[in-house]
């Protein structure tokens, strides 16, 4: 009896691993594609509404669909609108911290929002504009490698998750 | 202090936070690159020391750093200096509140125009304070049945016209007794009279006021004619050929107007060439004259265009009101 709960358990671990990295693959893949969409709105409130970064934020919040995206703009319009900091560089850096925490992103997609939030809000609206149109750049890059990746390797987790369960469950019979 | 102390940079808003003014009006916070923080309370000139406190004595007062000028700059434009690109060019920014900030520095030169100031060495944090009841004893002189008068406010620099003008839209506006209110639109080239922050009126300037902000008089002037059919426009600071142009076609529409212009007294309107027109044509019915005798928004004189006679029931006296 206890064989067969340890079978069961060991074939559900294993499946339930192999259907867990394309979900990952998958969270990753929709808030990249939903933050992106989020530059472009602050591209559009910077160009043609020229609204303050704390009230694009806002907009952000609220027009998104993805809670990860939401929950960052979120923070960093409290934080910014509380005037809790003078430093908009290091409110942005905390909320890359968190994503990467969280593993939304990874090394490099934190090194590169890092280094957009350190010119945000500088100098003029051109400067802000290229800056955008830069990291909408390395978003697109992202989102191609991770939605290859995505499609790549998202049946195969599944199914070598099966397997590696059935494989492990006969040896053990 | 607090909420405008939220604006400083962090050494400047903990000595900001701790400053108390005991019911007093503060009036102008300036900062200039290596020099002591000057305060403006009551018309009386402090400095801010290193205490957080107010004092006369220099050698006690805070020197305030760049630094401190170029982050109180960043969170006064909310992170977004590229926003006031255009109000940085006219060498000023509004904030929330209404607060006028003027900012000084190293001019960029493009064309023959200023593209941007950069260096920011000063900056002159300028408080407003909306006077309730202000226009009072003014709109005795401009209200007209269940109409106005078209009426001119005159007065040198720092003597209330855009305060006046303020409460006299609100009081318009919002009608008082014997007077049912007005659509009012207002023409607010430079964000002073309803101070507005993100398009929201940070002064009550009525129920039935309308405001264009940041709009050039002229323009503002035909387009709120063309989409807001209002009953009175108000609009500050007139003086040019085409402020004139804008003014009578607000009129030949059955439209009253309240303007404000700088000038000390009758015969120095006449040296301003097109307003001058505008009285010789008998545009304006009343022209307000107010000065800071008795202090800021003394009610002068009021010359009635029409009789071509002063009228004196308020003259001299305190405008009064309530911040």
């Amino acid at each position: 009896m206890v064989k067969i709960i340890g079978m069961i358990l060991v074939f559900g671990g294993a499946t339930a691993i192999g259907f867990y990295l394309p979900g990952l693959l998958k969270k990753k893949l929709e808030f990249l594609v939903n933050f992106r969409q989020s530059v472009y709105l602050l591209r559009n409130e910077i160009n043609y509404s020229i609204n303050t970064l704390v009230v694009s934020f806002l907009n952000i919040f609220e027009r998104s669909n993805n809670q990860y995206v939401k929950n960052f703009f979120l923070e960093i319009y409290e934080q910014l609108e509380n005037k809790d900091s003078v430093n908009l560089r290091n409110v942005w850096e905390v909320g890359i911290d968190d994503l990467s925490n969280k593993e939304i992103i990874n090394e490099n997609e934190k090194k590169y929002l890092k280094s957009f939030g350190n010119s945000l809000g500088y100098l003029d609206k051109e400067m802000q504009l290229k800056n955008i149109d830069l990291l909408i750049e390395s978003l697109d890059e992202s989102i191609k490698r991770l939605k290859e990746n995505y499609e790549k390797h998202s049946k195969l987790y599944s199914r070598m998750g099966i397997l590696v369960g059935l494989m492990v469950v006969v040896v053990m019979f | 202090m607090e909420p405008i102390a939220n604006y400083f940079s962090s050494s400047l808003k903990e000595k900001m936070q701790r400053l108390s003014l005991d019911g007093k009006l503060l009036q102008e916070i300036r900062l200039r690159a290596y020099k002591p923080v000057i305060i403006y309370i009551d018309n009386e000139e402090f400095f801010l020391s290193v205490y957080g406190e107010i004092t006369k004595d220099i050698t006690s007062a805070m020197v305030t750093m760049p630094k401190d000028i170029a982050d109180t700059l960043e969170l006064m434009s909310e992170y977004s200096l590229y926003s006031y690109e255009e109000e940085i060019r006219n060498g000023y920014i509004t904030i929330k509140g209404g607060h006028r900030v003027g900012v000084v520095g190293k001019a960029v030169i493009e064309n023959n125009k200023i593209k941007t100031l950069k260096n920011i060495s000063g900056l002159n944090i300028r408080i407003s304070h909306q006077m309730v009841g202000c226009a009072d004893k003014i709109l005795m002189y401009i209200l007209n049945g269940c109409s106005i008068y078209n009426t001119l406010i005159v007065s040198p620099p720092k003597c209330g016209k855009t305060t006046i003008l303020r409460d006299v839209a609100r009081q318009i506006s919002d009608g008082r007794e014997r007077f049912k209110g007005l659509n009012v639109s207002i023409v607010d080239e430079r964000s002073e009279i309803a101070a507005c922050f993100n398009g929201m009126s940070q002064n009550d300037v009525g129920t039935r006021t309308d405001v264009l902000d940041g709009c050039p008089k002229v323009c503002g002037m035909r387009i709120l004619l063309r989409a807001m059919s209002p009953d009175v426009v108000i609009v500050d600071e007139i003086g040019g050929e085409e402020d004139a142009g804008a003014i009578r076609d607000i009129l030949n529409a059955g439209i009253k107007v309240v303007c404000s212009l700088h000038a000390a007294d009758l015969e120095d309107i006449k040296n301003k060439k097109y307003v001058a027109d505008l009285i010789n044509e008998k545009a304006f019915e009343k022209i307000v004259f107010l000065s800071n005798k008795r202090g800021i928004g003394t009610l002068d004189s009021v010359w009635d265009v029409k009789s071509g006679r002063w009228d004196t029931r308020g003259r001299i006296s305190e405008v009064g009101g309530r911040r």
